[in-house]
């Protein structure tokens, strides 16, 4: 059955509609034609229109109070339009402001933080301290910071005398 | 040789398609202009296939009307792809079926009373009275869906593709169905072959 049905399926046979000359055709519209003459069309048809009357203006109504919210926002946008008239010049503002962030922001992200072991400044003295030991600390004890400054400066090779 | 009438046919069908499915969408806005548009456009063929289940001519008005008004409540549910005509005669047809179940169990309206109410010669009556009752014998010998399938298809003009879409089926089955009940009623009223 199921080959049967591709075939027709394929449009092969039989025909949709009957010949005009169909014997068969003949018979079935001779014998059984709706008395189509005998309705009142129109009195049919303002039946129908009233009787979903009703249906109709439910429908019609149901619409209106969907599109009153949205009339609602519509009205409320009004308060936007004083705003709306920089538009002109705030947006490309906004635009390079958001330019000039983006590019600061670019730049600091890329150089490296810069900071002391104890995440505050020394002076030369402490550096000293530091760098020669614990047992030269002495040997700086009480020198200001300018002459230490000099002696590194202007080391001239001679042993240093204070 | 079919091919360039079925061309026009078809771009014809399109189009009111086409048109059905504007009117669909402002009859769901509750536009009654549209709407009276559409019964105007549908209820000669909704009266035929409703007169052709119940042959009555008031009960099928009434039919028909409820049919509409049916349809109105369900056009929600129509697949706006879906041709609006197929799917209306599905309810025109279901809500026959029911009205004519529904008059079986009441038993109190005469059936076939527009068949007796012609105005013809005598002779001209008895020959089409013959006819009618040869025909209805045939046909009340066929199975339930394929009595509607050749209805549909030869009485009422209805092409496969919409009957399928009317009785859920598809377009090979109805076209399978509509052979068979051809063949089996140029059997029953022993008409010669199918003419090609």
């Amino acid at each position: 059955m199921n080959r049967k049905l591709d075939a027709y399926d394929n449009g092969e046979s039989p025909h949709d509609a009957l010949r005009h000359d169909d014997p068969l055709g003949n018979e079935l519209h001779g014998a059984s034609q709706p008395p189509m003459d005998d309705v009142d069309w129109m009195a049919l048809h303002a039946r129908i229109r009233r009787a979903a009357e009703p249906a109709l203006a439910a429908r019609a109504q149901a619409l209106a109070e969907t599109a009153r919210p949205l009339a609602g926002i519509a009205a409320s946008s009004n308060v936007w339009q004083p705003l709306a008239g920089w538009s002109p010049f705030g947006i490309p503002l906004a635009a390079a402001a958001t330019v000039i962030l983006m590019i600061g922001a670019a730049r600091v992200g890329t150089e490296p933080v810069r900071r002391s072991d104890t995440g505050s400044f020394r002076t030369i003295e402490e550096e000293f301290v530091i760098g020669l030991g614990g047992n030269a600390a002495p040997l700086v004890a009480g020198i200001g910071s300018e002459d230490m400054l000099d002696a590194v400066l202007f080391y001239d090779g001679e042993d240093w005398q204070p | 040789m079919a091919e360039p009438q079925q061309q026009p046919e078809d771009d014809a069908q399109r189009i009111e398609t086409a048109r059905d499915s504007l009117l669909v969408e402002r009859v769901l806005r509750g536009d009654a202009d549209a709407y009276g548009e559409l019964v105007a456009r549908h209820m000669r063929r909704a009266f035929s296939i409703a007169w052709r289940i119940l042959e009555h001519r008031e009960d099928a008005e009434d039919v028909v009307q409820d049919a509409f008004l049916r349809a109105l409540e369900r056009m929600d549910r129509l697949d706006p792809k879906r041709p609006f005509r197929p799917w209306f005669y599905r309810i025109v047809m279901n809500q026959a079926l029911n009205f004519r179940r529904s008059r079986r169990v009441r038993a109190t309206q005469p059936m076939h009373d527009d068949l007796a109410a012609t105005t013809l010669s005598p002779e001209r009556d008895a020959e089409n009275t013959l006819l009618r009752g040869r025909l209805r014998t045939a046909l009340a010998q066929l199975p339930e869906r394929q009595r509607t399938i050749v209805q549909l298809a030869d009485l009422e003009g209805l092409n496969s593709n919409e009957i399928a879409e009317m009785l859920e089926l598809s377009a090979g089955t109805v076209r399978w169905h509509l052979h068979q009940a051809r063949h089996a009623l140029r059997e029953l009223l022993q008409l010669p072959g199918e003419v090609r």
